[in-house]
């Protein structure tokens, strides 16, 4: 299954570890089956995150995502990745 | 040396670290947030010490005062964020064995202040954390 990095640009963070924590719940519990969110990495100088996903498409990634995500951390990029795991070199 | 957690010693040192550290300093300097720490008992513990607070006046990369709260006796004072943990998970991110962030994923470290700042200053958490896991505890 193909791999993608989608980068947002965090314009909103949130203001509770409650809110923190339950919209990205909502986002896991929706990335099932053939959408897996794999990891996201912060860039707290840039104010970026960085997710890592594995998906079908693009679109399936997107059904995942909370209608508000394009006014807190608008999605500047996404493409399509190819996993090197070092791993693999073990 | 290793210091009992949580302990006048341990305070001490740790204020000291804090304020020697150059990289704390640098990464922290224009961090504005006090804090309270709550130490909770394990379930079923029956120390009479706990559950107890410190307060930590952290400012600008230094720690301005610290001191322990018994919560049967005094108040907290009103601070930018209180954090509540069991002494267990305490120790266990003081001792580098539970990241920070995972702790609050997870709300084994739970904060109550504003977690917008905190996520944004996530650099100056992991290095307070960090300078924590310089004063061993035992």
């Amino acid at each position: 299954m193909p791999h993608y990095l989608l980068v947002h640009k965090v314009a909103m963070y949130p203001e509770s570890q409650d809110e923190w924590i339950d919209q990205w719940r909502e986002v896991r519990k929706k990335a099932h089956g053939d959408v897996e969110w794999l990891h996201s990495f912060l860039d707290p100088a840039e104010g970026k995150l960085y997710c890592q996903w594995k998906a079908e498409n693009i679109e399936a990634i997107m059904k995942c995502l909370p209608p508000g995500i394009q006014e807190q951390a608008p999605i500047e990029s996404s493409s399509e990745i190819i996993l090197f795991d070092t791993l693999w070199l073990d | 040396m290793a210091y009992s957690f949580p302990s006048e010693e341990w305070l001490q040192v740790l204020v000291e670290v804090l304020n020697s550290d150059q990289r704390y300093a640098e990464i922290a300097q224009n961090w504005e947030g006090d804090m309270n720490v709550v130490i909770e008992p394990e379930d079923g513990d029956r120390r009479h010490d706990l559950p107890m607070a410190v307060y930590l006046d952290l400012w600008h990369g230094k720690c301005r005062g610290a001191w322990f709260i018994n919560l049967e006796k005094e108040e907290m004072p009103d601070a930018a964020y209180t954090l509540r943990a069991r002494i267990g998970n305490i120790e266990q991110l003081f001792t580098g064995q539970l990241d920070p962030i995972q702790a609050m994923m997870t709300r084994r470290l739970r904060v109550e202040g504003n977690m917008a700042y905190m996520l944004r200053n996530v650099p100056t958490v992991l290095d307070f954390v960090r300078c924590c896991k310089e004063v061993p505890i035992k």
